[in-house]
């Protein structure tokens, strides 16, 4: 995984983290249909879910922003979406063009410059 | 198990036992984020847990309008224990034994009725709750059921004449009736009173009779 990649992977950690939450509460009130557990339930479980999906959706925002930025220029997108290893990948063929070394050292080899 | 025989409860278990199967896969194995991980998240993260919280919910609902729910607060443990008590005589007690209110006769006798009946009766319930955050968490039982009354007493013969209409033959035959009839839609007299079909519940009496009440 890329190192700008990780931001994302705590994103991701703590949504599952909060999910893991709210699942655990909404399923006490499934056994303990009291008022505490079913009120909780319906407010902080919901709020932890939500946030939960809504950073996942972040993260998945993200990672695609990420990966069209990273392939601008260099690489036609099919489909909308790179998978992480092709954006890697496009991040790293990227790198050497904005050196000193020149743009013509950055091009595949077998092709030529006008 | 009891939660074993609803349905929601089946479906609210079975989403949250695979969403926790995807997520606690992701934590341990932590995949790339490639698609095929952006779409089990997707199930763990958003489509189970969106199942799991609508079963829940409805099935949360549905608990709220249970007599164990509502006598889970201490305060409200002798109301709901003389509805349990099949040799108890009151009002309570008695519609608790009819099967049209059953475990659910708290609800049915308080809820209000009408299009927006369950959202305004929810709200009044977030409001028992506030109320029992605020100033009745530490009461004792028997201070409570001294001071706790209906906050809308008048409103509570339209909740009887739901079932029991005064447009009714057989209800104006009773010559009692007809004699309190403009008296008991108005809300005037109530039906649960002493003079009439008794207390709703054996210790329960009207705010006017209770000095310093909080309805």
């Amino acid at each position: 995984m890329s190192p700008g990649a990780r931001p994302f992977e705590r994103w991701l950690v703590v949504s599952c983290v909060c999910a893991l939450a709210a699942l655990a509460l909404m399923t006490w009130q499934i056994f303990d249909p009291t008022v505490w557990p079913v009120i909780v339930a319906m407010s902080l479980g919901q709020v932890l879910g939500t946030a939960s999906f809504a950073m996942f959706g972040y993260v998945v925002f993200a990672t695609w922003r990420a990966g069209r930025r990273a392939a601008s220029g260099s690489m036609p997108i099919v489909g909308g979406e790179l998978p992480a290893p092709e954006a890697e990948a496009a991040v790293e063929m990227r790198a050497p063009a904005s050196t000193s070394q020149g743009s013509k050292e950055a091009l595949p080899s077998g092709t030529h410059s006008a | 198990m009891t939660v074993l025989t609803s349905p929601l409860a089946v479906v609210e278990l079975a989403c949250a036992a695979l969403s926790a199967i995807v997520i606690i896969a992701y934590l341990v194995f932590r995949p790339p984020l490639v698609r095929a991980t952006k779409l089990a998240l997707l199930l763990g993260l958003g489509v189970f847990p969106i199942g799991a919280a609508f079963a829940g919910n409805v099935q949360g609902f549905e608990a709220t309008k249970k007599r164990e729910f509502c006598g889970s607060c201490h305060v409200m443990a002798l109301h709901a224990a003389d509805s349990d008590d099949a040799a108890s005589g009151s009002l309570a007690s008695r519609h608790a034994r009819n099967a049209m209110f059953g475990s659910e006769n708290c609800y049915v006798c308080h809820a209000n009725y009408g299009m927006f009946g369950t959202v305004v009766t929810k709200a009044g319930g977030l409001r028992h709750v506030w109320l029992y955050l605020t100033e009745y968490r530490n009461t004792p039982v028997e201070e409570a059921k001294k001071t706790i009354v209906l906050r809308e007493p008048a409103e509570m013969n339209g909740n009887c004449m739901q079932c029991h209409s005064t447009d009714d033959t057989l209800w104006q035959k009773v010559p009692d009736h007809v004699a309190s009839l403009v008296d008991t839609r108005a809300g005037r007299m109530g039906c649960a009173s002493d003079g009439c079909h008794g207390l709703a519940h054996p210790f329960f009496r009207a705010p006017a009779a209770v000095a310093g009440a909080t309805p």
